[in-house]
């Protein structure tokens, strides 16, 4: 029993973490339509912006974090201001293409910058646990969690509150009409982008902490997450990706236990068939997205 | 004045001839001998061990041509190394070979892994080619009667069986231990023989002697190995072992702390802890685990290329800039495969492949690497594992004790 | 012809919507035949001899640098059936690949059963796979019928990877090929060329008269809009489920004649995604939707990795990936249908291609 429990728990801050890095997939999914299949490399970027600062300069990860997201914003909006944009009409999977080569090159430039080598950037308390009970929960996962709510919080509040906001939801209801409005498609994709860059990179800082990563392996398993995660939760909605990552993690953390750990993947698997074939607009999102093509 | 620099000149060319014609040693120069290797410079293994191999392979090269190449027959040949990167994936690496056969490429120096070796051996074997293996150790390779193929590493069944070994001399010697092993063949088959050998020694295996092939198995490569040790909560082994490789390892140690599934003694590993990437990636984490290696400096044996282990280590590691405290084993494991390829080209006196592969077959020699002797199915028996442990970052031989430098600090965690 | 002196014979042949015996339109069809509509079939069976009598002038390592390519036209044209053609975009034909190479594995391994048994049923079992898992996946579009699929084939690898007993799991499977336990001799570097070229050339056969075909229009129909197509009486479900089929049959064909050629090697190896990427790239960078697409995509793309892999060592992936985006950048359209459409427009110019799709 208090293996489940300790499953159950550690599956949800491990939820919170994977939540963070679908977040900004969903975000560029939902609003441009386009599948990054490059945002587990942008995540990677963003462990090794915190790795270097950490290494060279002693900066603790979560006081790198705004330092990560202003590189990463930065690196977004190039990307899409003048590379997806120019395909960005075209079908679907010539974005997917793009973002697929894209994603080689980034990753091929951090190999031969850090080489294939794994690392992980050492903290006092990352790797520490309280205990309630016979649970172990541990700071870092519950800190990267809770900033994973805070984080789809403050987006929240900018989607709705916010003019920029709201230009960049109308932007992803219907372009034409944003347009007709006086609002800058284009600037406004890149912002998105930039956004979800931002937000993919202080998702890998955060895994660097807790964790640790490598440019051949750990992208390609972020981003396979954040799609499960996307569609689990749902798009259209900025709280699907929270539910989907805390969803998805209680269901591997606990499936690996009572079946062995190498059915981990085949769970996450079995989860995203479950939900396009029952409710393809997932658990949160909104009816209208569903029917992309 | 004319006559007298004509003369000089005269002198001098003559003296420079007579040097060239004269100069060389006994031995005339024969034609080139080439070594052809698939080597891991992209991928996975691109920058750790994939490297370390192919700097083992290149030392080796360049000491032996350094003192005059192979001898045999009174003519000294060099050797020339041919590389080809198979970025990691094995189904290359058979292409790769496939190709070098083409090119008249006999003797073949293994890739990484026993991936690698495992898509290699049937290619090697059915185009009449020689291979020495050096980092291929899963025993299933040598299962299915391959004749070209010989390993120079002690197999996968000695990994986990020498930190049993191992840990059965210290004091207070552990009584329960749990083996986390990843889904290859490779880590299952070394976890497989280390829980009979722990059983023989009177350890009891937790949470049950069948679980590494169940709730403590793990993903091959996984980076996440809470399952694992979620269902080792709550039985508290005295050593938590992973069979397994870098990543499995490393997650292990670290989500461990994370989950408070601590053991009480240490933690030991195999193929991980004895190479300078585990300690880059863990840091302080990395302190006082324990690993089994396949060679260490303080072993006696040497021979006439290298000289003892001491002086591979120092010249190895000055000529491609490692810590002699931070040594990669898979280059001594290299270095000593193309040994075996060159000491069986001498015994055979020629370069026909056939004659090579019987003096391989017949080699019974003392190395840097220790002794070199392959038995019908092609692994080298006679070679035993040692034992390292993290200390300071440092590798600190602590098994078999008279190869110890210093006693291993148990138990390693406070 | 009247309806009074009509037999019951010619009636029941009217009724079912043809005006002449399938002989009677045969012998006008071959009548009808002109350089201008031939030349396709006249060039299709000129290349292949060509690559047969290649063989004998290439050494044993160029023609398994050949096999690979003519692997990947194959592998091209399957997914251009799917993908191309019908529009539904899969991201999980490696799944095909992987249980044809492991099927034929299996029963060569375990059951000693011939190649040549083992690999009709490793079609049989991509076609199988197929109906399962189109009905219910296909009634999805777009980016979700993608995703799907690439669970459907991630979820095939670690089915596979966990039957340890019966496919050796993570420690792989290997298939006799030495001594008395293999069923069938090993083919050999030559044998592989052939039997890929064959493949090969199978696989463009089948797409170009698809494409030609009544099913090809239908193909296209549901493309194009698939409410309409329905609302004209096309079975929407049936065209997609036996085009996937279709696609799936090729691709477990070629993967079964790969582990074959491989003889050893791990769930991983079979299932890899990065079989499934390339597939789409060739068919895309090529040009989709046209049968000459794929072939120009796949030849052009794996001698160029061959070519970058040799070379260019450490910088191999890394310019791979730049000239992915270049070309997808430039000819957003696909290679064949750029040059087509320039010759047909006399019109060339790279930079109204990049306009085209630009926002």
């Amino acid at each position: 029993m208090s293996q489940f429990l300790q499953a159950a728990a550690y599956g949800l801050v491990q939820g919170g973490l994977l939540a963070l890095v679908a977040v900004g997939f969903s975000l560029v999914w939902g609003i441009l339509n386009v599948i990054n299949l490059s945002h587990g490399a942008l995540a990677v970027t963003g462990a090794y912006v915190a790795w270097l600062l950490n290494t060279r300069f002693g900066l603790d990860p979560f006081l790198a974090i705004p330092v990560v997201a202003v590189c990463l914003f930065a690196l977004g909006y190039a990307i899409q201001r003048w590379l997806i944009n120019l395909v960005i009409n075209a079908p679907i999977f010539l974005t997917l293409l793009l973002t697929f080569g894209l994603s080689l090159v980034i990753l091929n430039v951090l190999q031969l910058a850090f080489t294939a080598d794994d690392r992980s950037v050492e903290t006092a308390y990352a790797s520490q646990s309280f205990v309630i009970g016979t649970v172990n929960i541990p700071y870092g996962r519950l800190a990267a969690c809770l900033l994973a709510v805070a984080i789809t919080a403050v987006l929240v509040v900018m989607m709705t509150r916010t003019r920029i906001g709201r230009a960049i939801g109308a932007t992803g209801m219907d372009r034409g009409a944003a347009r007709l409005m006086g609002i800058r498609a284009r600037h406004i994709y890149a912002l998105t982008f930039g956004i979800a860059a931002a937000l993919a990179g202080i998702a890998g800082a955060m895994i660097a902490t807790v964790g640790s990563f490598n440019p051949t392996t750990t992208p390609t398993q972020l981003t396979f997450d954040a799609f499960v995660i996307s569609v689990l939760g749902g798009l259209g909605n900025m709280y699907g990706a929270l539910v989907g990552g805390l969803v998805l993690g209680v269901a591997e953390s606990v499936g690996g236990l009572l079946l062995t750990g190498t059915w981990v993947n085949a769970i996450a698997m079995a989860v995203l068939i479950f939900t396009l074939i029952v409710k393809p607009s997932g658990l949160l999102g909104k009816a209208q997205y569903s029917g992309r093509v | 004045m004319h006559k007298s620099q004509s003369a000089l000149i005269a002198t001098l060319s003559l003296a420079m001839l007579a040097a060239a014609c004269g100069g060389s040693s006994t031995s005339s120069g024969g034609s080139a001998i080439t070594f052809a290797a698939p080597v891991s410079q992209t991928g996975a293994f691109g920058q750790a061990e994939g490297l370390y191999t192919f700097q083992g392979y290149k030392f080796c090269v360049q000491t032996v041509n350094s003192q005059g190449g192979i001898k045999f027959g009174g003519q000294s040949h060099t050797i020339n190394l041919v590389t080809q990167d198979d970025q990691s994936v094995a189904a290359t690496s058979a292409q790769i070979v496939d190709q070098f056969n083409d090119q008249g490429y006999k003797f073949i120096l293994s890739p990484y892994g026993s991936g690698g070796t495992t898509a290699v051996a049937p290619v090697v074997e059915r185009n009449g080619q020689v291979m020495a293996d050096s980092n291929g150790a899963d025993t299933a390779i040598f299962s299915h009667g391959y004749k070209n193929t010989f390993a120079v590493l002690s197999p996968s069944s000695a990994y986990v069986t020498s930190i049993i070994d191992a840990l059965a001399t210290l004091s207070p010697a552990p009584h329960s231990i749990a083996i986390i092993a990843a889904s290859d063949g490779f880590s299952q088959h070394a976890a497989e023989k280390g829980v009979v050998e722990a059983q023989a020694k009177g350890m009891t295996i937790l949470p049950s002697a069948t679980s590494y092939t169940s709730s403590t198995k793990v993903a091959a490569n996984a980076t996440d190995v809470s399952s694992a040790l979620i269902a080792l909560k709550g039985s508290n082994p005295d050593v938590i072992i992973i069979a397994g490789h870098l990543n499995e390892a490393v997650a292990a140690i670290k989500q461990s702390s994370e989950l408070g599934v601590k053991p009480k003694d240490a933690f030991a590993a195999i193929v991980a802890p004895p190479t300078p990437a585990f300690i880059t990636a863990l840091g302080k984490s990395a302190e006082g685990v324990l690993g089994s290696t396949q060679w260490v400096p303080e072993i006696s044996t040497s021979d006439n290329i290298f000289g003892n282990a001491k002086q591979f280590l120092t010249n190895f590691t000055n000529t491609y800039g490692w810590s002699p405290n931070q040594y990669p084993y898979q280059a001594a494991d290299a270095a000593a495969a193309c040994e075996a390829m060159v000491l069986a080209i001498e015994k055979a006196g020629s370069t026909d492949p056939t004659a090579v592969r019987g003096a391989l077959a017949a080699l019974s020699v003392d190395t840097f690497y220790g002794h070199i002797q392959f038995d019908s199915t092609g692994q080298n028996s006679t070679k035993s594992m040692y034992v390292i442990q993290v200390q300071k970052g440092a590798f600190v031989t602590v098994y078999p004790s008279n190869l110890a430098t210093k006693p291993a600090a148990w138990p390693a965690i406070s | 012809m009247s309806v009074a002196g009509a037999t019951s014979e010619e009636l029941a042949r009217v009724l079912h919507g043809r005006s002449r015996t399938r002989r009677e339109l045969l012998r006008e069809w071959i009548r009808s035949r002109t350089i201008a509509n031939t030349w396709p079939l006249l060039l299709g069976a000129a290349g292949f001899l060509a690559m047969v009598g290649l063989q004998q002038a290439i050494e044993p390592g160029t023609q398994r640098l050949l096999a690979s390519v003519f692997m990947f036209i194959a592998l091209a044209q399957a997914w251009n059936i799917i993908g191309g053609y019908t529009g539904y975009a899969s991201f999980g034909q490696v799944a095909f690949f992987g249980l044809g190479a492991y099927t034929a594995a299996v029963l060569m391994t375990n059951y000693n059963v011939s190649f040549w048994i083992a690999m009709p049923a490793a079609i049989l079992v991509g076609i199988v796979f197929a109906v399962v898992i189109g009905v219910p996946l296909l009634r999805l579009r777009g980016h979700y019928f993608a995703i799907a699929t690439l669970g459907a084939a991630e979820g095939a690898k670690e089915i596979v990877n966990n039957l340890t007993g019966l496919t050796g799991g993570g420690s792989g499977i290997t298939i006799p090929t030495f001594g008395t336990n293999s069923p069938t001799p090993y083919l050999g570097k030559p044998g592989f060329y052939l039997a890929f070229l064959i493949v090969a050339a199978a696989s463009i056969a089948i797409a170009a008269a698809l494409a030609r075909s009544r099913f090809g229009y239908a193909m296209i129909a549901v493309h194009q809009d698939e409410d309409a197509a329905g609302s004209v009486g096309i079975n929407t479900t049936w065209v997609k489920v036996v085009a996937f089929a279709a696609s799936g049959a090729i691709v477990a064909c070629v993967g079964a004649f790969y582990g074959f050629q491989q003889i050893e090697f791990y769930p991983q190896d079979v299932f890899d995604s990065s079989f499934t990427v390339l597939m789409v790239i060739m068919v895309v960078i090529g040009g989709s939707g046209t049968v000459a697409g794929p072939l120009v995509g796949a030849v052009g793309l794996e001698l160029l990795s061959q070519f970058l892999r040799v070379n260019l060592g450490a910088y191999n992936q890394l310019i791979f990936g730049a000239i992915i985006v270049a070309v997808v950048v430039f000819f957003p359209q696909g290679v064949v249908n750029f040059f087509r459409d320039a010759w047909q427009t006399r019109h060339l110019s790279i930079l109204d291609n990049v306009r085209r799709y630009r926002l």
